[in-house]
């Protein structure tokens, strides 16, 4: 499954079709009309705020709009434009924050945030919580927990395996059950200490993926971006 | 893991319900801006979108 967005130039036939071009543009145009409002919440999601989420939909609109040959007609199109998002995101932040991790705190440092600031205080705890997990563990909760992909599917987008995915929900889960389980400000919790939760969760993880299947995929996945 | 006393039952289940809730809170995230109408922006570029074409579009 082709979901690359470079080399659109160098290969202008990538399928044959007897339609003609102006129909596919088109139909195409009309497709990606229909997708913004999951292109915008994805976006929402990764970023957490709705200035550059939006910037980057549409940023990845006119990506998948230039790169349409490339795109193979009956194939899943909404995996992939989060494909483009997706990469989209992480090179725009590799340039603007020099890979430093997500955060609240560091998204309010950069000039110009202080709406962001605004936003971030209507956010539910699990919301915030969110900003702790790290990139690999966020995109892959979203993807399946939200945006109601497969693990086949999320795995696509996120150029890993399926375990790989599998075990980034199940510890994005566990993460985010820690940390809302630690915050002073939510109802105190009669229930688990972080340690069994820790244990529950690494068990269910066992089942679902190989340690041995996920490091490696992991280390091709960190190798490839 | 599997000799299970009550209270790690009850454990389970509160990590469950957990869990639960924030597979909502995802949802209810994400559906919010999925169902926000779409702004008139994304609607001016898409429908510009054709002159953006680098080369002229078709090649």
């Amino acid at each position: 499954m082709s979901v690359r967005t470079e080399h659109a130039e160098a290969r202008p036939q990538a399928h044959d079709k007897p339609r003609n071009k102006a129909d596919d543009d088109a139909q195409f145009k009309h497709d990606l009309l229909d997708l913004i409002p999951f292109l915008r919440a994805f976006a929402r999601s990764l970023c957490g705020n709705q200035e550059t989420a939006d910037d980057l939909a549409q940023e990845t609109l006119v990506k998948a709009w230039q790169a349409r040959d490339m795109f193979a007609p009956g194939t899943n199109l909404k995996a992939w434009l989060f494909t483009i998002l997706r990469n989209q995101f992480y090179s725009d932040r590799r340039r603007a924050w020099r890979q430093a991790p997500w955060d609240q705190d560091a998204a309010e440092r950069i000039p110009g945030s202080a709406g962001e600031q605004a936003w971030a205080a209507e956010l539910s705890d699990t919301t915030r919580a969110l900003s702790c997990l790290s990139d690999e563990q966020r995109e892959a909760l979203i993807l399946v927990g939200a945006g109601g992909f497969s693990y086949e599917d999320a795995a696509q987008i996120c150029n890993c395996a399926v375990g790989t995915v599998k075990s980034r929900v199940a510890r994005a889960r566990k993460s985010l059950i820690a940390i809302l389980e630690g915050d002073e400000t939510l109802p105190p919790a009669s229930a688990p200490t972080e340690g069994d939760a820790a244990n529950e969760i690494l068990a269910q993880l066992d089942r679902l993926a190989p340690p041995g299947v996920a490091e490696a995929a992991r280390k091709r996945f960190k190798g490839a971006a | 893991m599997r000799k299970e006393q009550k209270p790690d039952r009850e454990r389970a289940r509160a990590i469950k319900s957990r869990q639960r809730a924030i597979g909502r809170e995802l949802r209810r995230v994400y559906d919010n801006v999925a169902q926000e109408p779409v702004p008139d922006e994304f609607l001016d570029l898409l429908r510009k979108i054709d002159s953006q074409d680098p080369e002229g579009g078709t090649s």
